[in-house]
């Protein structure tokens, strides 16, 4: 027994041709209609497929057992009876292993049922075992060791909050026996004679139970530790697929991750993920461990890849062996790439399945139904990571798209408006002639208008400019020295303010200051902040300050100007807003410059505060982080 | 006086320069299109040349200046080589540092915003005419 692995046990193992009844007759299957509800009914189904073929082995080894120990050690046995009991618990196996596949509708398929089929199979077990212990010397009987391996397999098979009513049963079944002969309920049956130490035949009986016993033990326990360790490294697998397909929205970089994560969980030789495309063929986008030639396959027709067919129709399938396996199309081909089994799960996504993750084996019958659910969860995960990876992809394109249009009309907008401005400047220059008084009070209004309508156009475009490209860094992203940024704007505004007798002042704690921006981003930002302030400030001055604080940049812009109503400060930030007080200093405005700004700054990954009071001025705060080490070396 | 060619698709802009640069005594010509304006620049050799960015493609105008400042010796416009080019754009005029002439990538003396109005315009004109006439300006 102790040759026998537990995992090749399974049905999972079973020879191709046995497949199919293995599944009807024990709920369990490579290939089955939904997965199991749990991987605790999971292990069940796998566990009763190993139990049933682990009961062929007992019967047979109680028939064996007995005939050998009459006939040829010519031990005094119950022959008759133990025969009856070996040929019994085969019969019974029997049953257990044909019954259900005849009965109709599945009954296996509802985890209850199985449950209950288990009890039935372990109860069948125990009487057995009483049996045997019964004709084997009841109290005296060496077979008792056998129910330590038996409460091991029901501990294992039943659920786990029951074991030690299982345990309970044991010595109730043996007391039973044991009591029943000694109230000559139950004759006793002497074992190998009964001679106790003084007999060579019973020690020797005793030692070969004991012995069997001890190693069907360690048996169980080494295959019970090595499913743990290989379902430890599988949940550690899993999690790392999980980690590193999320980490990223990069579709090739989560397709390559997942295979990736396969192949070392499985410690299998490939991996790789097929998608269904446009045209409904498969498509083998990812692979780790494949030939380039493999990998580089055509798409497939789904006509002809009907492991993939079963796998997209929500099942996983195990082709043990390649060569023999009828669904696989190329089966030369394959070998010829080393492979010699496969395992394929969906790839379910929120649209249904979008397509297969199959791992590749070096060796036939390489994969365990342990596999299918390890790889059956990565598709599941996976599948929600490409989608991912995918929408953003789309969205990327859009996005990419929306700012080509928005720089075509940028062109078509500004250009008649600066032709027009043009063609005025040319009239009112006096290029053509001089004109009249009344002509040039037209022409100027009209030019106002122009020019007004060309901000509106340029603040507009700005707005819209900076609402797309958010999800990739602009090309033009770089180091902006921030004190050079405010000098250039406040020398900028150097001639109005002198006009309009207000004093402007830039002081600068920290010269070094940077952010990762764009010059033309920054340039804006400050433009507005000192333009509105220069604008609104008939008496008194403007200061603008710049100093680090922590991690980050502050701008203060502070006026002496008209503020801003404490009523209309809420809406300050809103598209097309201009305050009470600002409409009585300027007739036309557009009221994008402080939406422009608070864009900008949100771009920057900063923030911005905005104090005022009417009558008495307003302070603007920007925090701006600063630009990280590695940007700088880089 | 010195030849002024123009090359821009835009009537109305052609209009708006022609005007103040006739009053300031130059001769002008305008072609619409890059391939005109190439056509045009071997027929009146100008002194300098004023060409848009954007005509039949979004960059056509860098591509003539790509042509007019070809190296190669068996350059059908090396002559005017050293023609002076102003790019006239309305590419970038909230943007003032996007781009600035470059010797490999964009081979022109200066840009001027399509609103600049006439007298920016003449100043610069006369400005880069007398930087290429001056002795030895470019070699």
């Amino acid at each position: 027994m102790s040759a026998i692995d537990l995992n090749r046990l399974g049905v999972f193992r079973a020879p191709p041709g046995e497949r199919e009844t293995a599944r009807a007759g024990e709920g369990a299957g490579a290939s089955r209609a939904s997965p199991p509800e749990t991987a605790a009914d999971q292990e069940l189904e796998n566990s009763l497929a190993w139990l049933i073929r682990l009961r062929w082995i007992a019967g047979c080894g109680v028939v064996v057992a007995t005939f050998a120990g009459a006939r040829l050690a010519g031990l005094a046995l119950a022959e008759r009876w133990l025969y009856l009991i070996g040929f019994g618990i085969l019969a019974y196996n029997a049953a257990f292993r044909l019954v259900p596949s005849r009965l109709p509708g599945q009954p296996l398929a509802s985890p209850v049922i199985r449950q209950w089929f288990a009890r039935v199979q372990i109860g069948a077990d125990w009487v057995a075992t009483a049996a045997l212990i019964h004709f084997t010397g009841g109290i005296d009987s060496p077979a008792i060791t056998f129910y330590l391996f038996h409460i091991t397999i029901a501990s294992l098979l039943l659920p786990h909050d029951r074991g030690f009513f299982y345990v309970a049963l044991a010595p109730i079944l043996v007391g039973g026996v044991a009591v029943g002969e000694y109230a000559r309920l139950l004759r006793h049956v002497p074992f190998a004679g009964g001679g106790g130490y003084a007999s060579p035949a019973h020690i020797g009986s005793v030692l070969s139970f004991f012995t069997g016993s001890a190693y069907a033990m360690a048996y169980f326990s080494m295959s019970i530790s090595r499913r743990l360790r290989r379902r430890e490294g599988e949940i550690a697998g899993l999690y790392e697929s999980v980690r590193l397909s999320t980490s990223t929205l990069d579709v090739p970089l989560v397709l390559a991750r997942l295979t990736e994560a396969v192949v070392k969980a499985l410690r299998c030789q490939a991996a790789s993920i097929r998608l269904l495309d446009k045209a409904g063929r498969l498509d083998t986008v990812a692979a780790h461990g494949l030939s380039d030639d493999y990998e580089g396959k055509a798409p497939m027709d789904l006509g002809k890849a009907l492991v993939d067919r079963e796998v997209l129709s929500g099942k996983i399938v195990l082709v043990a062996d390649v060569a023999t396996d009828p669904r696989v199309y190329h089966p030369q081909e394959v070998r010829a790439e080393g492979i010699k089994s496969m395992l394929c799960a969906p790839l379910t996504g929120k649209s249904g399945a979008i397509g297969v993750l199959r791992a590749y084996g070096g060796e036939d019958h390489e994969f365990t139904a342990d596999d299918g659910a390890f790889l059956a969860a990565v598709g599941a995960h996976g599948a929600v990571a490409i989608e991912n990876a995918q929408a953003y992809d789309l969205l990327r394109t859009l996005d990419r798209e929306k700012s080509r249009f928005v720089r075509i009309v940028t062109h078509e907008l500004r250009s008649p408006l600066q032709v027009t401005q043009n063609l005025m400047a040319v009239l009112r220059g006096g290029y053509t002639g001089p004109l009249n008084e009344r002509q040039v009070d037209l022409l100027e209004r009209a030019r106002h208008r122009v020019a007004f309508l060309e901000t509106l156009v340029d603040d507009l475009l700005d707005l819209a400019a900076g609402r797309t490209d958010v999800l990739e860094e602009r090309p033009d992203q770089g180091l902006v020295c921030l004190a050079d940024a405010l000098r250039r704007v406040c020398a900028r505004f150097e001639a109005t303010c002198r006009a309009k007798g207000l004093s402007l002042r830039f002081s600068c704690s920290d010269e070094s200051v940077a952010v990762w921006s764009d010059e033309a981003a920054i340039d804006r930002l400050a433009d507005n902040l000192v333009g509105n302030a220069v604008k609104y400030t008939r008496v008194g001055g403007v200061r603008v300050e710049l100093a680090r604080e922590g991690e980050a940049a502050r701008v203060v812009v502070a006026d002496t100007g008209i503020g801003i109503p404490a009523e209309e400060q809420p809406r300050l930030f809103q598209e097309f807003f201009r305050a009470r007080n600002a409409k009585e200093v300027e007739e036309h405005g557009t009221g994008l410059g402080l939406a422009i700004v608070r864009d900008l700054v949100t771009r920057c990954g900063g923030r911005i505060a905005i104090e005022s009071a009417e009558n008495q001025g307003t302070t603007v705060s920007v925090l701006l982080p600063l630009a990280r080490d590695d940007k700088r070396e880089g | 006086m010195a030849t002024i060619l123009m090359i821009d698709d835009d009537s109305d802009i052609v209009q708006a320069t022609r005007i103040p640069l006739e009053a300031n005594g130059h001769e002008f010509h305008a072609a619409s299109s890059g391939a005109e304006g190439l056509r045009q620049v071997l027929a009146v050799a100008p002194d300098l040349i004023i060409l848009d960015v954007m005509m039949e493609t979004y960059t056509s105008g860098f591509h003539v200046s790509l042509s007019l400042r070809n190296p190669s010796p068996d350059s059908p416009y090396a002559a005017c080589r050293r023609t002076p080019i102003l790019m006239l754009t309305a590419v970038h005029t909230t943007t003032p540092l996007r781009f600035a002439p470059d010797e490999d990538y964009l081979p022109v003396d200066a840009f001027l915003e399509k609103s600049a109005g006439p007298e920016a315009l003449v100043s610069m004109v006369e400005g880069l005419l007398a930087k290429s006439r001056a002795p030895g300006a470019r070699p």
